[in-house]
């Protein structure tokens, strides 16, 4: 029986390995509907419509199908709660903030020519955060089996005794090892992790010091924080005012901040030897860069109500860079005394920068246009997430991640819908956005659901729109990427409103 | 140590460029669409692209307007027969110049009160953001350098932090891509469990502790199961706070953990350590 359980574990570590930098990719992979209120309120369906400047994102020919010239500045409040659920403990959290998160501006040049075929010309500028990273994220409860020694376990295994042996001037050597042997580093001078042999330094074998017994209590914090940001430089035109054809070249630029802390203890029985009762391990990651992509697409109008809409989006090609420290704090007992070890390296590692290039994405949409009143719109998009990739993609790491994500995540879809209602200067908005979940298990990160609403005035010269947005995703990411890899069921609401102010001249 | 100023300089530069990028482009176009905003007809309320518009094109309008006016002036003049020709053909002129000139012609067809009319927008917009001479109060040097101080704190590395480039990948195992694949190690690690030595001089008491408190510690929830406040013991913890965070804690009952708790025997001095835990500062 115990056999088998260390084999369903070995099996359980064998497949999440590699997992720490795939929640990384798949953030910049994703792209959260942003944009102006009258966007959001359709949820995003503005493929085959095109006429506003959030549009753009999805369909670069929907600038031609402009009026008038327009500048657009769209102001939101994110309001993010997640409610965690581990091992039955149910904790919550929230975090709301509030951005500038779309402006932009469109030019529109008619051709007075009335016997050119290509009616009019466009260009947009247009400037999106596609995602707010702010989150915070809190989970608490109690690990019936397993402790976050694993994690240090599943790093240490391999790495010689003699590369670690040395705390000398304040923990300084670990400024000097890889990764893996500085996780090795901070579980061994945590006394997290012993060696079977600590006279021979070349013993490769550790074991947990952990107090046994199970019943460890678990804190998982994550605080985190930036944008991604998009500015799209686009031109579209018209061809007869049937055919509408746009190109976007777009500037990513990005900023992640992640602080997460985890705590454990257990209150298990002592011996004559030291084991560890608590411990505190931080993890600090700062990530930026840059990024670029394009876009192109078409729009038909097919009859004067029948809309369909086509669009392509290549890889975001980002240049990252990480930086990333480390401290751990654990205090070991035995049933006289307790000591602590507080492992601060006071070390910010930085790393070779690398790229990553997020997947493809095809856009078809159709609309249909109620004469003056009204239109309901559909968009589907899909994507391979499959498809990410790190680069250097010979690094040795990269290749093996890259297989991985292959492995688990998945191509998937997105339908948005939305519809229009017009009386007189008043439009009411509704729309319904549904995103695939980008992992094949369907539950490290879940299906999205969002409903959302709006209400839009035209002044004339200036119009004033609302939306309210609500999504809703479930998830279940590991606390650590191998060894240690439980984590709770974190359930996300995310209520967002915006307003956009919008000019025409 | 000549590292160490690299990376800082390249995040205050990503910081600068994000915000400079937005400002630089709301003023652009904020000059753009003041400038060059009067290429358009004013047909406002009825504009929504999506819908379509009516063909309404007052500019073409007006022009022909003026077109018949001054034809019809012309025609007046040809009927007369008069001397007063020559002034009425410069007039003529002028206003032929604005017609079909230039198929791309921006300022086709403004028409002259247009013109007037325009300014109060114009600059409603344009000045506030247009421009350096209003940017730099925003975002200029004398704003810029603080931006060092608040922003590092944010990050939660502190000051005394030394960068230290690693040259694997982070994530990564323990020399990776020469060791092999690590993980078919694992399967041995826990069947090794009963060759631990049990007089493992790091589990006696003359191993090297650094340190003899443990503020860090949270406390137990079950031992205090009410409200958890998150008051920050660690001077360097601060987040930028441009966010409210809002934390509610529910316990639930998890009676398993607390009545599986044997700990008594042996607890007396231990559980005084424990209930020194001053909240769960964030480093």
């Amino acid at each position: 029986m115990k056999k088998l359980y260390y084999l369903i574990f070995i099996g359980f570590t064998f497949n999440v390995v590699l997992s720490q930098e795939i929640p990384d990719a798949v953030r910049y992979a994703q792209d959260n509907l942003n944009g102006t209120a009258r966007f959001r309120a359709m949820g995003g369906a503005f493929g085959a419509l095109g006429g506003d400047l959030s549009s753009i994102n999805v369909n670069p020919a929907g600038s031609a199908i402009f009026s008038n010239n327009q500048l657009t500045i769209s102001l939101s409040t994110f309001n993010k709660k997640n409610e965690s659920n581990y091992f039955g403990t149910t904790t919550s959290d929230s975090e709301s903030n509030f951005d500038m998160n779309q402006t932009g501006g469109v030019f529109v040049f008619k051709n007075q020519n009335p016997t050119s075929n290509w009616k009019k010309f466009s260009f947009a500028i247009n400037y999106e955060n596609i995602n707010d990273f702010d989150n915070s994220v809190f989970s608490a409860g109690v690990n019936p089996t397993n402790s976050v020694d694993k994690y240090f376990l599943s790093y240490a295994n391999g790495v010689p005794l003699g590369a670690i042996d040395d705390n000398s001037n304040n923990y300084s050597r670990y400024a000097e090892l890889d990764h893996g042997a500085q996780q090795a580093y901070l579980g061994y001078w945590g006394y997290v992790i012993n060696p079977t042999d600590d006279t021979n330094p070349n013993n490769t074998r550790y074991v947990s010091n952990v107090t046994s017994g199970g019943n460890y209590y678990q804190e998982n914090s994550i605080y985190s924080n930036g944008y991604n940001g998009k500015l799209s430089f686009n031109a579209a035109t018209s061809y007869k005012d049937k055919l509408y054809i746009g190109i976007n070249l777009n500037s990513h630029f990005t900023d992640y901040v992640q602080s997460t802390s985890f705590y454990e203890s257990n209150r298990n029985n002592l011996g004559a030897d030291y084991t560890v009762t608590n411990l505190r391990f931080n993890n600090n990651l700062y990530t930026y860069g840059t990024g670029f992509s394009f876009q192109i697409g078409a729009i038909a109008k097919v009859t004067k109500e029948i809309r369909l809409g086509f669009a392509y989006d290549s890889p975001i090609w980002y240049n990252l860079n990480d930086e990333f420290s480390q401290n751990l704090t654990a205090v070991r007992a035995n049933t006289i005394e307790e000591k602590v070890a507080d492992v601060d390296p006071r070390i910010i590692n930085y790393y070779a920068p690398y790229e990553l290039s997020t997947p493809n994405k095809f856009t078809g949409s159709f609309a249909y246009i109620f004469g003056k009143t009204g239109l309901i719109s559909i968009d589907y998009s899909y994507k391979d997430y499959g498809d990410t990739q790190f680069e250097p993609e010979n690094d040795p790491y990269f290749r093996d991640l890259n297989a991985e994500m292959g492995n688990i995540l998945k191509a998937s879809g997105e339908l948005r819908l939305g519809a229009e209602y017009k009386i007189k200067e008043w439009s009411l908005r509704g729309g319904y956005r549904f995103e695939e979940s980008p992992y094949k298990n369907n539950t490290t990160i879940g299906d999205l659901n969002s409903f959302s609403g709006g209400l839009g005035y035209n002044f004339g010269m200036f119009k004033l729109d609302f939306a309210y947005t609500n999504a809703q995703r479930n998830s279940q990411q590991p606390f650590f990427n191998q060894g240690f890899t439980d984590g709770a069921n974190i359930k996300t609401t995310n209520n967002n409103f915006t307003m956009t102010l919008l000019f025409e001249m | 140590m000549c590292n160490n100023k690299n990376p800082l300089d390249m995040k205050t530069n990503i910081l600068l460029s994000k915000n400079v990028t937005l400002y630089s482009l709301i003023g652009f176009l904020s000059v753009l669409v003041t400038s060059c905003g009067s290429y358009q007809n004013s047909s406002y309320y009825d504009s929504d692209g999506i819908y379509g518009n009516t063909a309404r094109e007052p500019q073409s309008v007006s022009s022909t307007q003026y077109k018949n006016y001054f034809s019809s002036l012309q025609d007046e003049i040809k009927v007369s027969n008069d001397t007063i020709i020559i002034p009425n053909q410069g007039y003529t002129e002028t206003n032929v110049v604005n017609v079909y000139n230039d198929p791309w012609n921006m300022s086709f067809g403004i028409g002259f009160g247009y013109g007037w009319g325009y300014p109060y927008y114009g600059y409603g917009w344009g000045y506030p953001y247009y421009g350096y001479g209003w940017g730099y109060p925003y975002y200029g040097y004398g704003w810029g350098y603080p931006g060092y101080g608040w922003g590092y704190p944010a990050y939660g590395y502190g000051y005394n932090n030394n960068y230290s480039y690693n040259s694997s990948r982070r994530g990564s195992s323990y020399a990776y891509g020469v060791n092999g694949n690590r993980y078919s190690q694992n399967q041995s690690y826990t069947d090794r469990t009963s060759n631990y030595n049990n007089t493992s001089t790091r589990r006696s008491a003359t191993s090297s502790a650094t340190r003899n408190n443990s503020s860090f510690m949270t406390r137990d929830y079950s031992q205090n199961n009410t409200t958890r406040t998150r008051t920050n013991t660690n001077a360097n913890s601060a987040r930028s706070q441009n966010y409210s965070n809002t934390r509610t804690y529910t316990p639930s009952s998890n009676n398993n953990y607390n009545s599986g708790s044997t700990r008594s025997s042996s607890g007396g001095s231990y559980g005084g350590g424990r209930s020194s835990g001053g909240g769960g500062g964030r480093r």
